[in-house]
């Protein structure tokens, strides 16, 4: 491997650790009764089709 | 939590293992990544959250597909015709998508079955494909059952209503797939020819390939169009599935944070591990330059498909448990990506036409197989990848394009600010409200535009062609090229009078405007029907 394919591989990486990393941490820190609301709207699907 | 992980479900499939390494490899390897990265930041994370606000505003209407949402982002009368895309592009994706998962079916079978012990994937894969069988209408029997099964599969799934519980499962099976995707990524990176048998090269050259970067192929609007196509394909934006998804959520309940994680988790499993997996292993086996052609020109899924087998097989016993796991998972991957196209379908049926979610999924699973019979038997003649091309790419900028256009100018930017940062969960930088309303839509023009026109030679020789009177060299793989066969022979019959891929190619951009103007036909129907209820 080069060594601008190393910088460009590392350097993409760190990126894209950081964000998911940092929003992934986010999500996980979200208090459990309001994580439990954003489960509603998926949930909402399967009511409307035990409806038909 | 559980609604990221199911979007990351919905989004991780075979585009992060298979397409984007094929594409990346298509597009000059390193090349490809500069504009990609960019098109995320300026395109994916914007659309996600434009289309999750158009979704959930959409919702408070008790509207849960693209017409009846983009028309109410406006009074405009063509707004729901615009919503089309978002009908069109799942069902025709749905179509050609399905057909790759039940490969991923057909290799659990012939993995536990011990086929790859005796045939080689490289012999296996195009007859299965019927790509030998001499004729561009040979229908390849094994596949088109494969296919139905598949497709038989996401019907029964859908007309169930149990998705959530597809998606329970996801939440097992994607951190396994994972977990299976890393365990591939470091054995394969340490494949080295002489020590390994049947490595032809080392697979750091296909690593090396991947992210070396060569700035020149940055002036090349198809690879930036590629690279947006990914983007696009990867998210799963610029199709109506995600529109669909968020418009079951309430008013209050974040889009922000949703749209950012489930987004930046899906890169992860691309840019990291998709990119480490498949270009690496592929070059270990076939060679760098044959890894070049089998993806040239074409959407480059097989690939996968041409190279695992084979490295499974040096794993002795657990070389079918490998196989059968991998696939499976892959399968699984799959079909909860496919299960988010069928959805917005199922909904647009339901919502605008009253009918039951069962008769609602035999619909969509009649029309999904009729396309992809189409992919199947025609896949030698080109069918697979003009769908590939048209459906998967460019349909999917173009509808992105206009709804980015409409949320930021016809909705208007204040509207749709307070719509994405209602109820969020994260502080969204104030400065993507200027880059969704003067960034976004005009980097999408820009590239559909240079996609467009793009010339054979230099941009600088192509206008002094022009401007001497000579005419635009249209390149081949231009979008205007490609519309008129520029470069090849064109002919519907060769000399023997045997029918021709042109002809195929032709036929299948036919069927899929007659398809498009037959969903705009039954939006137009729909809401004259709506109209005769309200008066």
């Amino acid at each position: 491997m080069t060594g601008a394919a190393w910088m460009m591989m590392l350097g993409t990486w760190a990126v894209v650790f950081f964000f998911a990393g940092r929003f992934f941490y986010k999500v996980m820190t979200i208090p459990a009764e309001k994580q439990d609301g954003r489960m509603e709207g998926a949930a909402e699907i399967d009511d409307i089709s035990e409806h038909d | 939590m559980g609604l990221v992980l199911a979007m990351a479900g919905n989004a991780v499939g075979l585009g992060n293992f298979l397409r984007f390494p094929a594409q990346a490899a298509q597009n000059g390897g390193g090349t490809f990544i500069i504009p990609y990265l960019i098109s995320f930041v300026l395109m994916g994370i914007p659309i996600l959250w434009v289309e999750w606000a158009i979704g959930r505003h959409g919702g408070r209407f008790g509207h849960h597909s693209a017409p009846g949402m983009l028309d109410h982002l406006g009074k405009q009368w063509w707004l729901k015709y615009v919503g089309v895309f978002g009908l069109f592009t799942n069902l025709t994706v749905a179509a050609y998508y399905s057909y790759i998962e039940s490969w991923t079916l057909a290799y659990v079978w012939h993995s536990i079955k011990g086929t790859f012990r005796n045939t080689p994937a490289t012999e296996f894969f195009p007859n299965y494909l019927g790509t030998t069988a001499g004729s561009i209408f040979a229908l390849p029997v094994e596949g088109l059952i494969f296919f139905a099964i598949t497709l038989t599969l996401n019907v029964w799934i859908l007309s169930k209503g149990i998705a959530k519980g597809i998606e329970t499962a996801a939440k097992i099976g994607m951190p396994l797939l994972l977990l299976f995707a890393i365990v591939l990524v470091i054995r394969g990176l340490t494949l080295e020819p002489g020590t390994d048998p049947g490595v032809v090269q080392s697979s750091l050259e296909g690593l090396n390939f991947v992210w070396n970067p060569d700035l020149s192929g940055l002036a090349n609007p198809t690879v930036w169009l590629a690279a947006a196509g990914q983007i696009f394909f990867t998210l799963s934006v610029g199709m109506g599935s995600i529109h669909c998804y968020a418009s079951y959520l309430s008013e209050r309940q974040d889009i922000a944070l949703n749209a950012a994680s489930a987004g930046w988790l899906n890169e992860f499993v691309e840019v990291v591990l998709g990119g480490s997996l498949l270009i690496p292993i592929a070059t270990a086996y076939l060679g760098l330059v044959a890894v070049q052609e089998a993806t040239v020109g074409g959407s480059g899924f097989g690939l996968g498909f041409l190279t695992l087998p084979t490295l499974f097989n040096n794993w002795g016993w657990f070389a079918p448990v490998a196989g059968a796991m991998w696939f499976g998972l892959l399968f699984f991957a799959g079909i909860t990506s496919s299960l988010a196209m069928g959805q917005p379908i199922l909904a647009f049926l339901e919502d605008e036409f009253g009918m039951k979610r069962k008769k609602a999924a035999v619909v969509f699973g009649l029309a999904a197989f009729t396309l992809g019979f189409w992919c199947v038997w025609l896949y030698a003649g080109g069918s697979f990848d003009e769908f590939d091309f048209w459906t998967g790419t460019f349909s999917l900028v173009v509808f992105a394009l206009l709804e980015a256009f409409i949320f930021a100018w016809i909705f208007g930017m204040d509207k749709g600010w307070a719509e994405i940062t209602r109820g969020a969960d994260i502080k969204v930088p104030i400065a993507f409200k200027y880059v969704i309303k003067y960034v976004t839509p005009f980097f999408i023009l820009a590239i559909f535009l240079a996609a467009l026109v793009k010339p054979e030679a230099e941009w600088g020789l192509a206008f002094a062609s022009l401007t001497s009177g000579e005419g635009w060299p249209f390149a081949p793989d231009s979008v205007i090229g490609k519309i008129f066969h520029i470069g090849t022979d064109y002919v519907w019959f060769d000399a023997d009078g045997r029918a021709t891929r042109a002809m195929v190619e032709d036929m299948t951009r036919g069927l899929l405007v007659v398809l498009f103007i037959a969903l705009s036909i039954l939006v137009s129907v729909a809401w004259k029907r709506k109209e005769r209820r309200q008066a």
